[in-house]
């Protein structure tokens, strides 16, 4: 079984990994997996020529496929730099882009595998790294895009990696295969319309998950819209993610409902009377995630 | 004997046998009931029937918790009985009757115990309460009995009360118990933990399963991760992760470079779930005892988990 096997559409994971032939590899058999599902695949990076000649190695007909359309290598200038410059809007509109073509073309799905060493090197802008990661979130959320941006921890400090990984729902070494247990998975929902959370949130992923939040509740302009966020398939909630949660409620002001009480949910609420008698429990007020419906 | 001013008033009250105890702490409940002020009586099991049944004309007025389950682990003590008594009843001065430390408390419970009497003084300074701290001094070691004449302003022995001649800012006495703790044992598993606190669950929730419920060990889990939270906010990492299980207990620690300098971490309830700091106040919610052992060079959180 292959490290990325359980990777689905929707799920943009951080994937940090020095060993070279382990992520060629890996980076391999996604791309395989994708074009036997139909999807289209888009591979970026410097190792592009490498990773061609992997599939080729691997008796992939690589030729068929790009020649179709539904495989592409490309470097990271133009996708993600454009005159050498990094600019989160212009790369959001890129991944639009790609996704609007490849729906145009039929395919179920696009997976964008992008080897993330560009942004190793000195650009104008590559700060702002963190920033397009995490509102690349929603662009995720569509169900419609995977994402494995594979980072390789010798070229970046620890505190860039930090930056760069909590802007995703979820980060995997090399050394343990992808567990979308052990991941968030965020999805837009449409009936109701909202989205639904899945797998464990927190404090790493809190920042892809304000993200999708902030753009869902922008998405109310119409003032009696209303939008539910399921949380039933968390199993994992920490007080960071309970905190994303709770201001998200604040700040849509009755237009956000909160559905599920998960037993990861109610265990960060309601396991504080332990001990004392009714008659003082009933008098606590509970806090806002308290009172979800089942 | 009763203690009336306006204030915060702190008493240890050193008792002998259970008819002194009862007398004692009945005064203080119907003093309070009096004067309408909310009471609370927490203590553990056998004193709290004794209690019940000598204040049943009271009914309602007086609230009970039990403090062998809401105190178990004495760093829950102050935000999850004491200070949520006093928030439950904003602007009324409340009256508690907090007795921490019994004989079964272990070596290991006993320095979060000190720690939490001595940390009363500074959660409550200004407020207006008064927390009754009950010591059985027939049953307790001398040396307890001597902490409590530091962490507690004023003492009431056989009927008088009088101030504690060795009573000591609350900080740096609790300062004194923050003391190193044994070991693991050798064999214990253990894991290094670098910015992923997915991780550190999975280790905890495999190193437990079978030792503890599936929902305690979730518990357990949850507190794991809130104090890794901790070592990849405030530190450069990394940190290690250490299961193991004593009899009756499970036991996960976490070590990392930070220093946790505030003594009332984790001990002040935050307005409400969403704040910052309710990590580790969630911490002590979901453990048996936590105990922190921290210097400027490291520190050290040991969990426990009743099996």
């Amino acid at each position: 079984m292959s490290l990325l096997d359980r990777i689905a559409l929707g799920d943009h994971i951080c994937w940090t990994v020095s060993n070279e032939a382990v992520r060629l590899e890996s980076l391999i058999d996604v791309v395989r997996a994708g074009l036997r599902a139909g999807h289209r695949v888009l591979y970026c990076g410097d190792d592009s020529d490498r990773a061609r000649a992997a599939l080729r190695g691997r008796g992939l007909h690589a030729d068929a496929a790009v020649a179709s359309g539904d495989l592409r290598f490309a470097p990271a200038e133009p996708s993600f730099l454009t005159a050498g410059v990094f600019d989160p809007a212009t790369a959001l509109r890129f991944l639009r882009r790609e996704i609007e073509d490849a729906r145009h073309a039929g395919n179920p799905g696009l997976r964008l595998i992008t080897d993330m060493s560009w942004a190793s090197r000195p650009a104008p802008g590559v700060e702002r790294l963190p920033e397009f990661e995490a509102e690349a979130n929603t662009i995720f959320a569509e169900g419609y895009l995977l994402g494995v941006c594979a980072y390789d921890p010798r070229l970046f400090d620890p505190l860039s990696l930090r930056g760069v990984s909590r802007a995703h729902p979820g980060t995997v070494g090399a050394d343990a295969p992808f567990d979308p247990d052990l991941v968030l998975r965020i999805r837009h929902t449409r009936q109701p319309f909202g989205l639904r959370l899945e797998g464990e949130a927190d404090l790493l992923n809190q920042r892809a998950l304000s993200a999708v939040l902030d753009h869902l509740l922008d998405a109310l302009t119409d003032g009696s819209a209303t939008a539910t966020v399921d949380v039933s398939g968390l199993r994992f909630v920490d007080t960071a993610a309970a905190r994303v949660l709770l201001r998200a409620l604040d700040q849509a002001a009755g237009r956000l409902r909160i559905t599920g009480r998960p037993p990861a949910l109610a265990r960060l609420l309601a396991s504080r009377h332990a001990g004392q008698s009714p008659a003082r429990h009933d008098r606590v007020p509970r806090s806002g995630l308290g009172g979800t419906s089942a | 004997m009763t203690v009336q001013a306006r204030g915060f008033h702190h008493p240890a009250l050193l008792y002998h046998e259970s008819t002194d105890y009862v007398a004692a702490v009945t005064a203080f409940v119907r003093s309070a009931v009096e004067n309408h002020d909310p009471v609370l009586v927490a203590v553990p099991p056998a004193n709290l029937d004794l209690l019940r049944g000598a204040l049943t004309d009271l009914g309602d007025r007086v609230g009970y918790a039990d403090m062998a389950v809401a105190g178990r682990n004495p760093g829950r003590i102050l935000p999850g009985v004491l200070l949520r008594f006093a928030a439950d009843h904003p602007g009324q001065r409340v009256s508690i009757v907090g007795e921490p430390i019994w004989r079964d408390r272990t070596e290991l419970e006993y320095p979060a115990c000190a720690t939490h009497e001595a940390l009363i003084n500074a959660a409550f300074a200004g407020r207006d309460a008064a927390v009754l701290c009950p010591y059985d001094v027939t049953r307790l070691e001398p040396a307890v009995i001597t902490d409590a004449l530091s962490t507690h302003p004023t003492v009431i022995e056989k009927g008088t009360l009088r101030d504690s001649h060795h009573y000591a800012d609350p900080v740096v006495t609790a300062a004194a118990f923050n003391r190193p703790l044994p070991p693991p044992p050798a064999d214990a598993p253990s894991l290094v933990y670098g910015p992923t606190i997915a991780a550190v669950r999975s280790f905890v929730r495999r190193e437990t399963a079978g030792h503890l419920s599936e929902d305690r060990v979730e518990e357990l889990v949850l507190a794991a991760s809130e104090v890794a939270a901790n070592t990849i906010d405030h530190t450069a990492g990394p940190g290690r992760v250490t299961v193991w299980t004593e009899p009756g207990i499970v036991v996960c620690q976490l070590e990392d470079t930070g220093h946790l300098s505030d003594p009332l971490a984790g001990r002040l309830v935050p307005p409400h779930t969403g704040h910052r700091g309710y990590g580790l106040v969630l911490t002590n919610e979901l453990c048996d005892l936590v105990r922190i052992h921290s210097t400027p060079s490291g520190t050290t959180i040991r969990l426990h988990k009743l099996r």
